[in-house]
C-alpha cells in the first residue's frame, strides 16, 4: 500500500452497493486514473460513483483480476483495492519504456504465471528488438509482436498476426499469459522463460542441451544465437542474449 | 450394432481438419454401411464449377483472419470462423455464404460435429466451450471448468464425452447429456490436438513438447489416474500442428521450421518424412482414407500429400500471407482452406 500518501486509504467500501463515502470514492476514481490498467477514458474525480466509475472498476476486475462475475465494488481488504494500490511503487527491468498500464498488467500476469517480471520484460526486449510494440514483425517467418508470435502459435491462440499487429501491446499481453500459461508455476530462470518461447522442449534441461545443430531451417533462422559460430545452438548461447537484455532492462534509464 | 460403430468412431475422431476441425462422421459414409450418400453429392459439387486443381475464393470473409474451416455433413455446406467473432455457413458449390453468426463464441479455432451432423461443439475465447444446433445457432450446452484458452476440440464417436485441450494446463473431459465436469488431466506444455479413440474411452493428445499421450478417462479419480497411460515422444521441431489418422494410431505433426512428419502414435516413431515446406506449419488434416493429407503454413502454400509413398501430390497459393486451416470433404475430392486476411477458398482435389 506504499503508492498512496498517507490519509488516503479507504475506510469503506466504493462502488456497486458500495458505502460510496466522497473521501473514498475520490481516492478510488484517482487510483483507476494513475494506473489505467484498461483503456478508458480518465474517470472525473468528483467523489461520486457514477455509472463509468463502476464501470471502470468492473473493468479492471475482469481484465486485470480475471473475476468471471465483476461485482463492481472495491472494498479496503480486497483484491480489488490491493491490485489498485500495490503496482505503482514497485519497479521492473525495462519499466522505464513501457506504459504503466503496460507496466500493471505485467506484474499481475508475470504473479498470475509464476515468474519473475523481470524475465518476462527481457524476453519481450530481446524478442521484440527493445521496442515492446504489438506490431513489430519479422519479414522472413512473418513472427509479430511481443514474443514474436508465429503464425502457427496465433492460430493455437485463437488469433492472428495481422490481428495481434491491430492491437495495443497492453491488449496483446494478455495473448502472451495465454502462450505462457500452461507452464505456469514451472519457469524459474530467466533461460526457461526464454526457452518457453524458442523451444519448449528445452525447459528444464542443462544449459549445454543442444537447441539447433546445421544444416537444417531452424538453425538457419536462428544463426544469430551461435555465438562460437560452432554449428550447434545451446541453450546457454540462446538465452545469453536475453540475459544481456536482463542487465540492460535492471540500469538506469531503463528501469522503471 | 456394437462393431458398427468402430469405423463411424474412427472417422470421428480423426479425419481431418482445420487447423483443427473434424468432418462429420455422416459425411463418411462411404467408407461405412450405412448408405448415406454424402460423398455423391460433393463429388457433383466438383463437377459443377471446378476442374481438377483448380481453387476458388467464397465470395465472404472473416476480417484480420480466419480459424477453422470444415465441410458439414452431406449438404455441400462448410463452416467457418474467424477472428471477426462470425461463424459463416457456405454453399460450396455457389462459394456464397448461406447463413452467419455472430458474437464472441462465434470466435473458434476448431470445430467437432456431432455424429448426425447437427451439432456443433466449439470452444470459445474464455475458454468455455459451446455444444450448439448448427441450423439455429443456439446454445445445447456449455461446458465450463478450464480456466484458459481451449483450442482442440472432441466428441466421443458414441456423442457421449466432449473433450478440450490448449492453453490451459490441463485436457478436460465432459458429459454431454448433462454438462458435467468429468475429468481434468494435467499436462506439461501447450495441447495442439486431443481426439478420442474409437472405444470412446481413451483419449490422445498431442502437446507442443512433441509427446504423445493416451488417457483413461474410465479410471478411478484420484492422482495416479490423472496421469496418462503412456506417452511417446514425436517431433524434432518445436510442433506446431497435429492429426490423428482414422486409425487412431497414426498421427501428423508440423513443425514451426517446417517439418512435417508421419509418426507412429503408439511407438514414436517416423513413418514418413513429407519434404516440401521450410515455413512454418500452421494447418494439417489426414484425409478419411489415411492416403491423402493435406498442409499449410507461412509460406502461403497448401500441400496436397500421398501418405503411401511421401510425396508431394499438388499445391496451391493462399491470398494471404499465411494459410491458417485446411480441411478434406468427406469424399477427398474437395478441400478448404482460410488463410490470415480472412480468406475461405474450395480447393478441387479431382
Amino acid at each position: 500500500m506504499a503508492a498512496m500518501p498517507n490519509g488516503t486509504r479507504i475506510v469503506h467500501s466504493v462502488g456497486r452497493k458500495g458505502t460510496n463515502d466522497r473521501s473514498d470514492v475520490l481516492i478510488i476514481q484517482q487510483l483507476i486514473n494513475d494506473n489505467l490498467p484498461v483503456p478508458l477514458m480518465p474517470l472525473n474525480v468528483n467523489g461520486i460513483c457514477d455509472p463509468s466509475t463502476i464501470f471502470a472498476i468492473e473493468e479492471i476486475q475482469r481484465r486485470n483480476l480475471h473475476m468471471k462475475r465483476p461485482d463492481g465494488r472495491v472494498d479496503p481488504d480486497g483484491a480489488t483495492y490491493r491490485f489498485l494500490t500495490s503496482i505503482p511503487g514497485q519497479k521492473i527491468a525495462w519499466g522505464a519504456k513501457v506504459s504503466t498500464a503496460f507496466k500493471t498488467k505485467l506484474i499481475k500476469i508475470a504473479g498470475n504465471l509464476g515468474v519473475d517480471p523481470d524475465f518476462l520484460m527481457s524476453a519481450m526486449a530481446f524478442e521484440s528488438a527493445e521496442t515492446f510494440s504489438a506490431s513489430v514483425k519479422n519479414t522472413a517467418s512473418g513472427a509479430t509482436g511481443l514474443i514474436q508470435f508465429m503464425p502457427s502459435t496465433a492460430t493455437s491462440l485463437g488469433t492472428s498476426t495481422t490481428a495481434l499487429a491491430a492491437m495495443t501491446a497492453e491488449d496483446q499481453l494478455d495473448y502472451v499469459e495465454k502462450y505462457f500459461n500452461p507452464y505456469k508455476n514451472k519457469l524459474t530462470t530467466i533461460e526457461d522463460v526464454y526457452m518457453t518461447i524458442l523451444w519448449p522442449n528445452a525447459i528444464g534441461k542443462a544449459n549445454s542441451y543442444v537447441l539447433f545443430s546445421k544444416p537444417s531451417v531452424a538453425y538457419t533462422q536462428n544463426s544469430g544465437l551461435d555465438a562460437n559460430n560452432d554449428g550447434d545452438i545451446t541453450k546457454e548461447e540462446a538465452a545469453a542474449m536475453v540475459k544481456a537484455k536482463l542487465v540492460k532492462g535492471r540500469g538506469a534509464g531503463y528501469l522503471g | 450394432m456394437t462393431h458398427m460403430r468402430i469405423p463411424l468412431a474412427m472417422l470421428l475422431v480423426a479425419l481431418a481438419v482445420c487447423s483443427r476441425s473434424r468432418p462429420p462422421v455422416p459425411a463418411a459414409s462411404g467408407s461405412s454401411a450405412d448408405g448415406r450418400r454424402a460423398e455423391t453429392r460433393a463429388v457433383s459439387v466438383s463437377a459443377s464449377g471446378l476442374r481438377r486443381l483448380e481453387a476458388r475464393r467464397f465470395s465472404g470473409q472473416h476480417g484480420n483472419g480466419a480459424l477453422s474451416v470444415i465441410f458439414l455433413a452431406g449438404a455441400g455446406q462448410a463452416i467457418s470462423s474467424g477472428v471477426d467473432d462470425t461463424a459463416r455457413i457456405w454453399d460450396v458449390a455457389s462459394g456464397a455464404e448461406s447463413k452467419h453468426f455472430s458474437g464472441p463464441r462465434f470466435h473458434f479455432q476448431d470445430i467437432a460435429l456431432s455424429s448426425d451432423g447437427h451439432f456443433s461443439l466449439t470452444p470459445a475465447p474464455d475458454a468455455t466451450l459451446h455444444y450448439w444446433t448448427i441450423d439455429s445457432g443456439h446454445d445445447v450446452r456449455q461446458f465450463t471448468g478450464a480456466k484458459m484458452g481451449i483450442g482442440t476440440v472432441a466428441l466421443s464417436a458414441d456423442g457421449k464425452l466432449a473433450a478440450g485441450g490448449g492453453q490451459d494446463t490441463a485436457i478436460h473431459v465432459w458429459e454431454v447429456a448433462s454438462g458435467k465436469h468429468l475429468r481434468q488431466f494435467p499436462v506439461n506444455a501447450n495441447v495442439v490436438r486431443v481426439a478420442f479413440e474409437p472405444d470412446n474411452s481413451h483419449l490422445r493428445s498431442v502437446e507442443g513438447d512433441g509427446r504423445v499421450c493416451t488417457w483413461s478417462i474410465d479410471r478411478d479419480r484420484d492422482k495416479d489416474n490423472d496421469k496418462p497411460l503412456g506417452c511417446v515422444a514425436a517431433g524434432s521441431d518445436p510442433v506446431s500442428q497435429a492429426a490423428f489418422a482414422a486409425d487412431g494410431h497414426k498421427v501428423l505433426i508440423g513443425g514451426r521450421y517446417g517439418s512435417l512428419v508421419l509418426w507412429d502414435a503408439d511407438r514414436g516413431t517416423p513413418l514418413r518424412k513429407l519434404q516440401g515446406s521450410e515455413a512454418d506449419i500452421v494447418a494439417v488434416a489426414i484425409a478419411p482414407s489415411g492416403n491423402l493429407a493435406l498442409s499449410g503454413g507461412a509460406d502461403q502454400t497448401v500441400r496436397l500429400w500421398d501418405l503411401k509413398t511421401g510425396t508431394q501430390i499438388a499445391s496451391t497459393k493462399s491470398s494471404g500471407s499465411y494459410v491458417s486451416c485446411v480441411a478434406f470433404s468427406a469424399d477427398e475430392t474437395l478441400a478448404l482452406f482460410g488463410s490470415d486476411d480472412g480468406a475461405i477458398m474450395v480447393w478441387a482435389l479431382q
